[in-house]
């Protein structure tokens, strides 16, 4: 029962959070100097009349809080707004993006999670032999580096010298199979897929080995560890239990991950070309197109947000000594 | 054969920079049936020889000197397989707090089917079961997690454990520390029965001369890393020959003679860090003279058991001046 | 920590190192753009493709990072470490209100948010070292915020309040100097963070067009697709960007050894 309380509080906060950001965004994005309509009024399109119409069809003159109530209306009822760029539903625009932007940073984070668990553990099992201290000054590396400069060097060497890869987008138009690899649903995709994810593994990789790698050096040192190896068992089996043991802290910073690899996902986008809310963000800013940046940020807070929810709830059955206060 | 040879054992740690010496030619054995008491204070080495006999020693410690046979069996040559092999199904450990000992995020009948399946049992549920009662808890506890048992019943969950394969080697290292008296009178009570039921060997640590004394037919008693005195229990309680005994005595009240004062032995235990030419418990010592401060003495065979003083021909006159509290207090 | 003071004198001393104004752009004999010059004794570094002095561009740079670097640390950790100390001493509704706001901007992603914030403002150095405070502080409240409620229970902090300290007082004379080292190891992360971030930002084009940084090298590569062929305008900034964070980071990782005993080798 108690769980089923503090799942409910926990959706609670949630919902408490997520009201907070859509205000805040939505405040923001009001105090722009200028309203929308110039975008218009810069292009000398249309005259003043017309735009104090186009301005009422907006519900731009009425009163703030009449304003803030639609909007959140409107997302309610799903309606993104239009975008001005495209002179299409926001919704529209933003859906297929959606769906490759998850691709990509979902693949990136699984990869990098699970690497990053398993050489951890590893390092931390091995500590103080000479293959630790060299691996865990390694991984400091590509923590260090700027994501996108991975990404361009990549580009450099895999796509421009070597020519392996694709330089950038999601797919070649018309690709026309040429091997029988080439043939297999999916290659093309693969292909433009992995210089980013690559990129991404490689910037994502080092937070959850470091923290899987200190987590272990905590648990070996537990009681259980030494009496596991009192009863006989084997050496690989006591492994697994402090594994097992270990991995809650990288699951709390799951969540603080996934903030994070937004961030990333934005460059990497940008850097591949790759069509997703990245990109789309960017170039909604630069273009001045709110609606559909706003929509892009909103996305993105929201899917952060949720998943902080799943991971608090995932833990509890984790680690079954977590109280629920 | 004795069940359990242990040879002149000496076992350093390397902490920082410094090296201590925990256990210095420590040698005793232990026949099939008997319990042997090994008492001290804490840093004494109990743990320590506790953890060279089952081969769990931490990575910075070292095992300098010495050799421990078990059946036969020299460990200390054993490969780490023959070692995983003998460990629980020859001896078994019951740890000092068994809070800690139990995995966490495992059911308590799981960590019982792992130990099984180590040792190449598939189906040991049953014998859990009935371990379980014969330690005095529910069977249904064998769904629970371990941390929602108390410390007590942990620390029977243990020793139901250590007895999944019957032993012939069953070390306890403080196994009572921490329980309340009834709990206690249990765990005692069923040590007590494994040796009948089954005759095995059973090495008991504790600082509790009382409950030692209870349960062990031998005692040896440890300072500063080394055996300073050992027998049977009877002698040495009745008649100890090393001071450290005697001050030890005194310090427990004797329900014999409320009246008694109980005696405080002054000063702290030794530091190892540093090799020592003399008695370790000479600092400490009323009846030290020079020679205790210049050689180590050797332990022998005196008047019916074996102790390491100087002057233990003249126990009886120490004892007789050991049981006035004056004797003990220091000139501060 | 070495290169970090390394970094620091060159930053401090910049108009005196560089050989060239980063800005001017060179011409060749026959008056054409020296542009895309591969590394020789003239340009140490090379040309970018406006014909400018890629060593120079790189010292400069170092100007940027460091002050956005050290000042957004300093904030970083002086919001954070406010946050967390006030919530963890006082409990209660301060602590319940001040937390919620803290996992909303948990809540924001941080890159995108802070395109979004520069972008309504102008972008200028002064609004990337706001933007980047503004949201960075949340990691320190937190774990300064863990450190005071254990703190708290203390006997000394018990003793101070019998002694009738007031609790600003307590607050900031008693736990303060406790948690100062939990602090000073997230203004050496803070450092690393905020160079990091002001050079994702420079990359997506929203840096401070009037100063040059490395991030900015970077997106002028980038745009002009200069990178494809000129390694010498791409691998010195992210190789400097990287030492400095990397420093960062060890100075936060010895910080952090300090702090916190168990890591230490045994």
């Amino acid at each position: 029962m108690k769980l089923w309380r503090y799942i409910g509080g926990r959706l609670l906060q949630t919902a408490v959070t997520l009201l907070a950001v859509l205000t805040l965004m939505w405040g923001m994005f009001r105090l722009i100097p200028g309203d929308p309509t110039t975008v218009f009024l810069g292009s000398g399109e249309l005259p003043p009349d017309a735009l104090a119409a186009l301005r009422h069809s907006w519900g731009l003159d009425a009163p703030l809080y009449q304003q803030y109530l639609d909007y959140l209306h409107n997302l309610l009822t799903g309606n993104l707004g239009m975008s001005f760029y495209y002179r299409r539903p926001v919704l529209d625009v933003l859906l297929p993006m959606l769906w490759n932007t998850v691709l990509l940073m979902g693949v990136a984070i699984v990869l990098a999670t699970l690497i990053g668990v398993v050489v951890g553990a590893y390092l931390g099992w091995k500590r103080g032999q000479r293959i630790e201290t060299i691996g865990s000054l390694l991984v400091l590396i590509p923590r260090s580096l700027p994501i996108f400069w991975i990404g361009i060097m990549l580009l450099m060497i895999f796509s421009y010298w070597l020519g392996w890869f694709p330089i950038g987008g999601l797919r070649t138009p018309a690709f026309i199979p040429e091997t029988p690899i080439q043939e297999l649903p999916g290659y093309d995709l693969a292909q433009h897929m992995f210089l980013p994810v690559l990129t991404s593994v490689i910037y994502f990789v080092s937070d959850p080995l470091m923290i899987m790698r200190t987590s272990m050096l905590e648990v070996i040192e537990e009681d259980f560890i030494m009496f596991a190896r009192a009863r006989g068992l084997r050496e690989g089996t006591v492994r697994t239990m402090a594994r097992r043991n270990a991995i809650g802290p990288v699951l709390t910073y799951l969540a603080i991950m996934v903030s994070f690899a937004f961030g990333g996902q934005v460059l990497v986008e940008v850097l591949f070309s790759w069509p997703g809310m990245g990109s789309l963000m960017v170039n909604s800013v630069a273009q001045r197109d709110y609606p559909v940046a706003q929509a892009a940020f909103f996305l993105m807070a929201v899917i952060t947000i949720l998943l902080n929810l799943l991971i608090d709830v995932l833990y509890v059955f984790i680690d079954p000594r977590v109280h629920y206060d | 054969m004795s069940l359990l040879d242990v040879r002149d054992l000496t076992v350093s740690y390397r902490s920082g920079g410094t090296s201590v010496q925990a256990l210095s030619q420590v040698s005793f054995s232990l026949e099939r049936g008997e319990a042997l008491g090994v008492v001290g204070e804490s840093g004494c080495g109990k743990s320590t020889l506790a953890k060279a006999i089952l081969a769990l020693l931490p990575r910075n410690a070292r095992i300098a000197n010495g050799a421990v046979v078990l059946d036969g069996t020299e460990l200390s040559k054993a490969s780490a397989e023959e070692l995983r092999q003998l460990r629980w199904t020859a001896m078994a450990y019951v740890t000092q707090s068994a809070m800690d000992s139990l995995n966490p995020v495992a059911r308590i009948l799981d960590q019982f089917a792992q130990t099984g399946r180590a040792h190449g049992e598939k189906d040991i549920r049953s014998r859990a079961e009935a371990l379980m009662r014969d330690v005095g808890l529910d069977a249904r506890w064998l769904k629970s997690f371990p941390h929602e048992l108390s410390g007590g019943m942990r620390q029977r969950v243990i020793i139901a454990l250590s007895l999944l394969f019957e032993p012939p080697l069953l070390i306890a290292d403080e196994p009572t520390t921490g329980l309340d008296v009834i709990v206690q009178r249990q765990v005692l009570d069923l040590l007590r029965r494994v040796r009948a039921d089954y005759g095995a060997g059973v090495i008991f640590i504790s600082h509790d001369i009382a409950v030692i004394a209870e349960l062990c037919s031998s005692v040896a008693v440890m300072y500063g890393g080394r055996i300073v005195e050992k027998g049977s229990i009877i002698d040495v309680l009745e008649q100890p020959q090393h001071p450290y005994t005697m001050g030890l005595k005194q310090a427990f009240p004797d329900m014999r003679d409320a009246r008694r004062a109980l005696i405080n032995i002054p000063g702290s235990p030794p530091a190892l860090d540093r090799p020592v030419e003399s008695c370790l418990f000479a600092p400490r010592c009323p009846f030290a003279q020079d020679v205790c401060r210049t050689q180590p003495p050797p332990l022998r065979e005196v008047a019916g058991h074996e102790v390491a003083c100087h002057f233990a021909e003249k126990a009886p006159e120490f004892r007789s001046r050991a049981a006035d509290p004056i004797t003990w207090a220091r000139p501060e | 920590m070495l290169i970090l003071v390394v970094f620091t004198l060159v930053a401090l001393a910049a108009p005196l190192l560089a050989p060239y104004d980063p800005q001017l752009i060179h011409r060749m004999p026959d008056n054409s753009v020296a542009q895309l010059l591969p590394p020789s004794s003239r340009f140490w570094l090379g040309t970018t493709y406006y014909g400018r002095d890629v060593l120079s561009q790189l010292i400069y740079g170092s100007r940027v990072a460091m002050i956005v670097g050290i000042v957004s640390a300093f904030f970083i950790t002086a919001i954070g470490t406010n946050v967390g100390l006030i919530a963890g001493y006082f409990g209660g509704w301060i602590d319940t209100v001040l937390m919620r706001i803290t996992d909303v901007v948990f809540g924001i992603p941080f890159l995108p948010f802070s395109v979004v914030l520069v972008a309504l403002l102008r972008p200028s150095l002064s609004n990337i070292i706001l933007t980047i405070s503004c949201l960075l502080w949340r990691t320190t409240a937190r774990v300064i915020r863990a450190q005071v409620l254990s703190l708290r229970e203390r006997p000394f902090i018990k003793a101070a309040k019998v002694a009738g300290a007031g609790s600003l007082r307590i607050m900031y004379v008693h736990i303060l100097p406790n948690v100062l080292p939990m602090s000073l190891l997230y203004v050496a992360l803070g450092i690393g963070w905020a160079v990091l971030a002001e050079a994702s930002l420079s990359f997506l084009g929203f840096g401070d067009p009037n100063m040059l940084s490395w991030g900015e090298i970077l997106y002028q590569a980038y745009l002009t697709g200069s990178f494809r062929s000129s390694w010498w305008v791409v691998v010195p900034p992210g190789i400097c960007i990287a030492l400095l964070v990397a420093s960062a980071f060890m100075i936060g990782r010895e910080a952090e050894t300090i702090v916190n005993p168990r890591l230490r080798n045994p």
